[in-house]
């Protein structure tokens, strides 16, 4: 990072105030492109978390929404964009100023019972989370007729040559790709030629689309809420932050990173949404999941369901890559193991050996999964993630209101007003949303 | 007979030793982090109990949960 420093250290001079016009311009212009090169130099945890979390999962909820409600509730996932950057952004705080993951900060600050609670419920999420991606990426490869044990071994041979580079760059910068190729939706949105009138309504206008707040439109929403902050993404940011080496003055930076991923991740869902409300809408029949919505779209445009397709083994893909290294590190934090992509092989054996394992199991076991234990296993994934969630954020704010480790980084009073309304938000709905998962039919009108 | 007996001991030692050398670990992580490090008020402990209660309360309800699915589909409904 000393190469950052000095670059940082030179855009922060203030101007001569003797300079003329054409010297102020000229310098503001320099100023400008060194913090765009620092930006690009710091930027990627934010933009790959926040890209990542559409993955499998949340690409089949964006469809199926876009599917039941048409472009009804695009105002509702523009609102969790900033949701989602409030609380990304103090895992970039926490690890920049602490130089420590989310599962080790658990742990010294809350002791072993919380410490031992967060990390077994990550690793049982993750992994879990894994299968749920490895059934995307091979349903996505089952459009192509590739059988799914291929996509399988070809997905075990890629994830793992990421991370064997020896650096975090390396593997950055391969995962930066494939986060340009999550935005492989976008030129679908304006194949369709959807009704513009639609998308401006259901973007700025908050409401729900007709027949009200019913049972089912209250699950797609907890749904969508889900997608948007999970527990693995707190975990493995702050372990990219410290990974990267990011300091407290790069934070601003950092923020930058995380808003841009926060961007992108809206863009992404709205866009799927908008090919999905226009070529699938059909309430009364909604689609299953992704995977049959490429199928779908097939007979339309051929070029449309292939990207749709690309599009979903690439989120199973990034996803998996984030997860399996959120637990990864989050074991060798807590086990004072290496635990850095900077390190080869031999340096960090336990931190490789974990992700392989994970990586290898969650493989295996999606082969071995049939139709409906593969649907318990999605539906147990969102169960679990949304008990981990309310903890995890109880944690992550009581940790950035402590002056003595945070400093002058600590929350201010509007921060943690706005973080508190956010955590009192998703620990009702991710009750309801819990409850109404296992008892489904618990509100369902009589 | 005799080297492949050998050889089955040797195999057998690997998981035996992994185990040993996890199970030390974790004694080792439960030691480091006996107390905790942050100075906690009294809104956040009344905060964390009723935390602790919340995830008991969801914990039984994931039980009960994967419990009504391994049935379902074990009786193939």
């Amino acid at each position: 990072m000393q190469a950052v420093q000095t670059v940082m250290e030179r855009t922060q001079a203030p101007p001569d105030p003797g300079m003329n016009f054409l010297a102020r311009f000229f310098f503001g212009f320099r100023r400008s492109n060194k913090a765009m090169r620092l930006f690009l130099a710091i930027a990627g945890p934010g933009i790959i978390v926040m890209v990542a979390d559409n993955d499998a999962g949340g690409i089949t909820t964006y469809t199926q929404t876009g599917a039941m409600y048409k472009m009804h509730l695009l105002w509702f996932l523009i609102l969790l964009g900033p949701v989602a950057y409030y609380v990304q952004e103090m895992t970039v705080r926490l690890g920049a100023v602490t130089k420590r993951g989310h599962a080790e900060a658990i742990f010294s600050a809350f002791g072993r019972f919380w410490g031992w609670f967060s990390l077994l419920d990550l690793v049982l999420t993750d992994w879990l989370t894994m299968i749920t991606e490895f059934i995307g990426m091979t349903a996505a490869m089952s459009i192509f007729h590739v059988p799914p044990i291929l996509t399988v071994v070809v997905v075990w041979i890629v994830m793992g040559s990421m991370i064997l580079s020896g650096r975090y760059w390396t593997w950055e910068k391969i995962t930066l790709v494939f986060c340009v190729v999550n935005l492989i939706y976008i030129p679908a949105a304006f194949m369709v030629h959807p009704s513009v009138k639609d998308i401006l309504q259901g973007s700025l206008i908050p409401h729900f689309p007709p027949g009200g707040l019913t049972n089912v439109l209250f699950f797609m929403l907890m749904a969508n809420f889900g997608t948007t902050i999970a527990p693995w993404m707190l975990f493995f940011q702050q372990s990219s932050v410290v990974d990267k080496g990011l300091d407290e003055k790069d934070i601003k930076f950092g923020k930058v990173d995380t808003a841009v991923g926060a961007v992108l991740t809206v863009v992404c869902a709205v866009v799927l949404i908008i090919v999905c409300g226009t070529l699938l809408y059909n309430p009364a029949n909604p689609i299953g999941d992704a995977a049959q919505a490429a199928r779908s779209m097939m007979p339309t445009s051929r070029f449309i369901g292939t990207t749709f397709a690309i599009g979903l083994f690439d989120a199973g893909l990034l996803g998996a890559v984030c997860i399996s290294l959120a637990s990864s590190w989050a074991f060798g934090e807590v086990f004072g193991w290496a635990h850095s992509l900077n390190h080869k092989v031999k340096e960090a054996p336990w931190f490789y050996a974990y992700y392989f394992f994970d990586l290898l199991l969650a493989g295996a076991v999606t082969l071995l999964l049939t139709g409906p234990a593969q649907v318990l296993v999605t539906l147990f994934v969102q169960v679990i993630a949304t008990t981990l969630l309310p903890a995890a954020l109880v944690f992550l704010i009581v940790l950035l209101n402590d002056k003595k480790t945070m400093g002058g980084h600590t929350n201010t009073r509007w921060q943690n007003i706005a973080n508190a309304s956010i955590v009192i938000a998703i620990v009702v709905c991710s009750t309801f949303y819990a409850i109404t998962t296992v008892f489904p039919n618990l509100f369902a009108a009589k | 007979m005799n080297a492949f007996f050998k050889m089955s001991t040797a195999i057998g030692k690997v998981p035996t030793a992994v185990f040993k050398s996890l199970v030390s670990q974790v004694r080792q992580v439960n030691r480091r982090y006996d107390k905790p490090e942050i100075q906690l008020t009294g809104a956040t402990k009344v905060c964390l109990f009723v935390l602790r209660i919340y995830l008991l309360a969801m914990i039984a309800l994931m039980g009960y949960f994967l419990v009504q699915q391994v049935r379902a589909i074990g009786s193939g409904s």
